[in-house]
């Protein structure tokens, strides 16, 4: 998979990192079980500190996206992270709440938010 | 006659590929500036391009002439070293001369807005290190046991050998000898083992080095970069193999100086396969594959390489503390060089000189 970094943005690289390849895997772009490049690999082709790399990996094995392996390196979690519960739920509630708030203060109505959304979903492939 | 003609070759290959260079880089790096991909086919840089090739190439004529001097008005001891000091100046001067265009091309850069309107990005494919890129490092087991044969024939006729070695012998074929002993037979496949480590350590260089492909078309420069890694890994084992076997059959010549009259043409044609198959191969791959022809070739012309330029010192030296890399592809040329931020790249320098004076000095005098 080709990951794509803006070092412009606002956003952090290790979370432009992190997006990236959750993207892929969303997309299907990275396969369960799928090796991933070592965090001394991917720094020094992207020409970062190690410590970002790693920072991306390490809060993705924590999501359950990614595992890390002593011998075989990284791999994309065979299994996927775990289904999304009631728990996750509500916090994706939260986290969508205020965006759509501030969607709606700048005028952006239902229909273009849902629009929008196909627009996304399209992208990832689904 | 022959030693002429072997020098001023010699300069002759060397010029040549100076003066090319521009041609061999990546189109988006010239001179050691990041440009879009569509400035490259500017008049302007055409045209400095060209003149970067004109004064290379006056350069090159003025030390060829100096080297025809020394070798009608002086001996040959002068011609040796006039060799390779006149080498020298000229790598030096030429450096000089690619200056001036590198702050031609800067200035031009500095005044006009590229990157406006065009996203500067970032891009790798995370599968890239793990594809085969380069030959199995097992191959080199073929130089490993052709050495390994050299030195047990030679100690298996240790005592038939001649017991004066021709040691040191320059182009012309002029020889002195140095008494025999168990360590000094062994110059010959120090020196093979020197060569095998070396282009073994390139063969890892090679596999290790940082991606670089373009934002503008990941995958055809991805594809290209590939096949250039392959390509020279390919190369340089080839040519680690046919050095070896050159070094076998001098040492072949010390052990049986029936073969002595063979010795300098087989060094010649080594050497010039050598030399001509790396400039071939330069011309054709170009700097990281960028001239290997790929159908499908589409450019992004929106997005831009994120630019690098401040880390790359004069165009050339990259000096890059926050990236881990060690091993980066030239800006100016074909092949790799170092993060000279890195503190393992001056290690290695330093351990290469040293392995290639010591192997010598310690054989030639134990």
């Amino acid at each position: 998979m080709y990951i794509s970094l803006d070092f412009e943005s606002e956003v952090p690289i290790y979370e432009q990192l992190k997006n990236e390849i959750i993207i892929g895997i969303a997309k299907k772009e990275l396969t369960p079980g799928e090796r991933l490049p070592s965090v001394r690999a991917l720094a020094s082709d992207i020409g970062i500190n190690l410590h970002t790399v790693n920072k991306a990996y390490q809060q993705l094995k924590q999501d359950g996206f990614l595992l890390i392996h002593r011998q075989r390196g990284v791999v994309v979690h065979p299994d996927g992270p775990e289904k999304a519960d009631e728990i996750y739920k509500k916090q994706l509630h939260e986290t969508l709440k205020p965006l759509i708030a501030e969607a709606l203060c700048k005028e952006i109505d239902q229909k273009e938010l849902f629009a929008m959304m196909t627009t996304i979903f399209d992208e990832l492939g689904r | 006659m022959i030693t002429a003609f072997f020098y001023i070759s010699m300069l002759l290959i060397i010029v040549f590929i100076f003066s090319i260079l521009p041609y061999i880089t990546r189109k988006t790096e010239q001179f050691g500036v990041t440009i879009p991909y569509k400035i490259y086919k500017r008049t302007d840089l055409k045209q400095i391009r060209k003149s970067y090739t004109f004064y290379t190439i006056l350069l090159g004529f003025i030390i060829g002439l100096l080297q025809i001097c020394l070798h009608i008005f002086f001996e040959e001891t002068v011609q040796h070293i006039g060799f390779t000091i006149n080498t020298l100046l000229f790598i030096i001067l030429s450096f000089f001369v690619y200056l001036q265009f590198h702050k031609k091309v800067k200035a031009i850069k500095a005044k006009e807005n590229w990157t406006v309107e065009k996203k500067q990005r970032t891009v790798i494919d995370t599968s890239f290190h793990h594809e085969r890129n380069v030959l199995s490092n097992w191959f080199y087991l073929i130089p490993l046991v052709i050495t390994i044969g050299t030195i047990l024939y030679t100690f298996f006729m240790y005592d038939k050998m001649p017991n004066e070695l021709p040691m040191h012998t320059n182009v012309n074929g002029e020889v002195r000898y140095d008494p025999k002993t168990p360590f000094n037979v062994l110059l010959m496949p120090g020196m093979q083992l020197f060569m095998i480590g070396l282009f073994f350590l390139i063969n890892i260089i090679i596999k290790k080095a940082k991606q670089q492909i373009h934002a503008a078309n990941p995958k055809v420069s991805k594809i290209q970069n590939q096949l250039y890694r392959k390509k020279w890994s390919r190369f340089l084992f080839i040519s680690c193999v046919l050095m070896v076997l050159m070094f076998s059959f001098i040492q072949l010549t010390f052990i049986h100086p029936i073969f002595q009259k063979y010795e300098t043409p087989i060094i010649l044609v080594i050497i010039a396969i050598i030399l001509i198959g790396s400039i071939v191969l330069s011309i054709r791959t170009g700097q990281g594959g960028s001239r290997i022809k790929i159908d499908d070739d589409q450019i992004d012309d929106r997005m831009i390489d994120r630019d690098e330029d401040e880390h790359w010192k004069l165009g050339q030296f990259y000096f890059n503390k926050n990236d881990p890399s060690i091993f980066i592809e030239k800006r100016f040329g074909v092949g790799w060089t170092n993060n000279w931020a890195h503190p393992i790249s001056w290690i290695l320098l330093l351990l290469i000189i040293g392995t290639a004076i010591g192997i010598p000095l310690l054989l030639t005098n134990l």
